[in-house]
């Protein structure tokens, strides 16, 4: 008769749960951000929402109400030099990314909204609504968030595409001889896509400092993980190619953050990839074109609102008495008052230069394009005489 | 000026090892290019010289060797990869025509792409479907993509030291037909500028439009037309995108007769544009329509039949006939 062994795969695969104990030994200063960080992005994606219903933005908006945790959790645990890049709902990872690097040493609204953050959350709007203010003249929009300088190497509105790119960031960061790692974040949709899954073994087979981080928020637009694969733990995926696998739950920020703490660790000593699936939820529909109604129940939706990030991080806070009912109000405050700011601000937006679009397309410009520039350029002169 | 007899392989090698030797940040990666040299053996040697971390074999995954050559090449390295034959770089599209391809532009050139895409491509090795596809067209109708086709050894290496010197993403389209022909090669010449086509042979009755391993077919018709009376002169494309309009109408202009010669089916082709883009500039000049010599419009056939889907010079000198002479 065949005996049967049970083999186990090389790299291990894990859940991190906090306990009371990780609440209560967390840096008070590190919650203040986490919160911080939280309460920007959530003013911002319901703001980004309000232009969505308004027509002001073209194209879909992804809103990451209810996941910021797992983006803010993730890049405490990174520095500036470490470079990120995200999926097309983005903009909670991209905004965690850009807010530690303009605040390095923390958030803590308290003290009101620094000018740099400002400057950042505007020039974040504009970008995804398209005007020249954003930090590609608008051209990349909702997702493609980019800014080098904080290590935010762009969202991606390609399911997957971005995915084998971290990879290419890990391995320039190890030819150079640094200690940085590279995360990229996306979904449980891309997690079935060739882009990914190639990645993940190359990165493996290379050992390089990537950290793939799972979003799993249960919705490919309205394909459910579970109806998508068979093991809807996509952490399980990562031991099969040998990368070392956490399960965290993304609704926490501490636990994903303490989870990333490893990962990053595990990176930095040489160790090779790592994968984080982060538990988490769209509490949104899919876009504001999307009829969510038509796939998934409110009560499904109710079940998770609790589990919000944000109203989790307040409460603990609130209950330890790190946070008392006059702070909470500056901290709401301050937000509303730079949502204000900020739609003021919008107002005083400029447009773009049509000939503007010949620009960059690459260095090597073909006759053809020398030619439909001087068209529009003819066509926008024309339009001017009749107008002015 | 010293010239070495040198195979299109070894050109394309001393361009990559002249280019690794200048510039610290050239990387040279794909399927099988380290130990063995590659299918092709253009990689020879690179790893021995240049070792492992610059010189690299992967796993198969084309999607992702361009995707993570696009992230090198956004944090300042100039990777150079091999797609292993044509059609093996098809998983990689959308990682080339999305993102290598758009990067620039999406962020007003806050980051760019310096990655070269080379690519043994076309037929008449007696090879097989997906490994003799001319696939210059899906590149070429990509905003973005600089798209090279050299046809001689000089410009094989000429044109891969341009393209590795390029901020932005060159499709390197090398004719593996002639990667074992050998020619004199002068490696002391300056980089040649990209978007340059250059006339192989003047001629004063018909002008024959070319790129790649259509040119010496182009060429070697344009022999046989002079014994037979007829003066042709080739151009050769070189740079697919950027195309060079001037240097190809001008020569058209001089004759009043053209035909356009390329192995890839004639249809939505590259072939096409070229016809259509003579016709617009020179339409005064022509005393005929600007005829096409391609492929047909079927998947590449097996090798015994190869020949009668590859313009040859009888099929270019019958479409020469039909460019209404005077004399006919």
């Amino acid at each position: 008769m065949a005996v049967h062994r049970r083999l186990e795969p090389a790299a291990p695969w894990v859940e991190l749960a906090v306990t009371q104990e990780d609440w209560d030994a967390a840096d008070p200063e590190l919650l203040r951000t986490m919160l911080g960080q939280l309460v920007l992005i959530r003013v911002f994606e319901e703001y980004v929402l309000e232009l969505a219903a308004a027509g002001l933005i073209h194209g879909p908006a992804h809103s990451s109400i209810g996941q910021e945790g797992g983006a803010v959790g993730s890049v405490l645990a990174l520095t500036s030099a470490d470079q990120v890049n995200g999926s097309h709902r983005g903009h909670h990872q991209f905004l965690a990314k850009a807010l530690h690097h303009v605040c390095p040493k923390g958030l803590d609204l308290g003290a009101g909204v620094p000018d740099d953050v400002r400057e950042l959350l505007l020039r974040t709007l504009a970008e995804i609504c398209g005007l020249d203010r954003g930090f590609s003249h608008g051209r990349g929009g909702s997702m493609h968030l980019q800014w080098k300088d904080a290590g935010a190497m762009g969202t991606n509105a390609i399911v997957g595409g971005g995915v084998p790119q971290a990879a290419g960031f890990a391995w320039a960061d190890r030819q150079a001889g640094t200690d940085a790692v590279s995360v990229t974040y996306f979904g449980d949709g891309a997690i079935n896509i060739g882009s990914t899954l190639e990645t993940f073994n190359l990165a493996a087979a290379w050992s390089l400092p990537v950290c793939f981080f799972v979003e799993n928020n249960r919705y490919a637009v309205s394909t459910s993980v579970f109806e998508a694969t068979c093991e809807a733990r996509l952490s399980g995926r990562g031991p099969g190619f040998g990368i070392a696998s956490w399960k965290v739950d993304g609704m926490d920020p501490l636990a994903v953050h303490l989870a990333m703490q490893e990962a990053v660790a595990h990176m930095r000593a040489g160790r090779g990839p790592t994968l984080v699936e982060a538990d988490t939820y769209r509490i949104q529909a899919h876009t504001n074109a999307d009829d969510a109604s038509r796939y998934r129940t409110e009560d499904e939706v109710r079940r998770w609102v609790p589990r919000d990030p944000l109203t989790r991080l307040r409460a603990y806070l609130v209950d330890q008495g790190a946070l008392d009912a006059t702070g909470d109000a500056e901290i709401t405050a301050a937000a509303e008052e730079m949502a204000a700011r900020l739609r003021t601000d919008m107002a005083a937006e400029v447009t773009v230069d049509p000939m503007e679009l010949f620009e960059h397309v690459t260095v090597h410009r073909s006759g053809q394009l020398t030619e439909q520039r001087e068209l529009l350029r003819a066509e926008l002169a024309a339009d001017e005489e009749v107008s002015g | 000026m010293t010239t070495t007899k040198m195979t299109m392989a070894q050109s394309i090698n001393a361009a990559l090892r002249d280019a690794m030797t200048a510039d610290e940040s050239v990387l040279v990666f794909g399927e099988d290019v380290g130990a063995l040299g590659g299918v092709f053996r253009v990689t020879d040697g690179l790893t021995e010289t240049f070792g492992e971390r610059r010189c690299f074999d992967t796993p198969l995954a084309e999607s992702g060797i361009v995707g993570m050559a696009i992230g090198m090449a956004m944090n300042g390295m100039r990777p150079v990869v091999e797609m292993q034959f044509d059609a093996f770089a098809y998983p990689a599209f959308e990682q080339i025509v999305s993102h290598a391809a758009k990067m620039a532009n999406r962020t007003r050139g806050k980051l760019r792409v310096p990655l070269v895409i080379r690519i043994p491509y076309a037929g008449g090795i007696g090879g097989v479907e997906h490994h003799c596809d001319s696939s210059e067209a899906y590149y070429a109708h990509t905003p973005g993509l600089t798209v090279l086709a050299p046809a001689t050894n000089a410009d094989a290496y000429g044109l891969l030291r341009a393209a590795i010197e390029s901020p932005d993403p060159v499709i390197f389209l090398e004719p593996k037909k002639h990667y074992f022909s050998k020619e004199e090669v002068d490696l002391e010449v300056p980089v040649p500028p990209i978007g340059r086509a250059v006339v192989r042979r003047s001629g004063r009755d018909a002008t024959l439009i070319a790129y790649g391993p259509s040119v010496p077919i182009a060429l070697a018709a344009a022999r046989q037309g002079a014994a037979e009376g007829r003066d042709i002169g080739v151009v050769d494309v070189r740079s697919i995108v950027p195309f060079d309009d001037e240097t190809v109408a001008n020569a058209v202009r001089a004759t009043g007769r053209a035909v356009v010669v390329a192995e890839a089916p004639g249809f939505a082709s590259v072939a096409s544009e070229i016809a259509a883009r003579v016709t617009e500039r020179c339409f005064h000049y022509l005393e005929a329509p600007v005829r096409r010599v391609t492929g047909f419009d079927l998947p590449y056939p097996p090798p015994k039949l190869e020949r009668h889907f590859l313009p040859g010079v009888n099929r270019i000198l019958d479409a020469v006939d039909e460019l209404q002479w005077e004399d006919a």
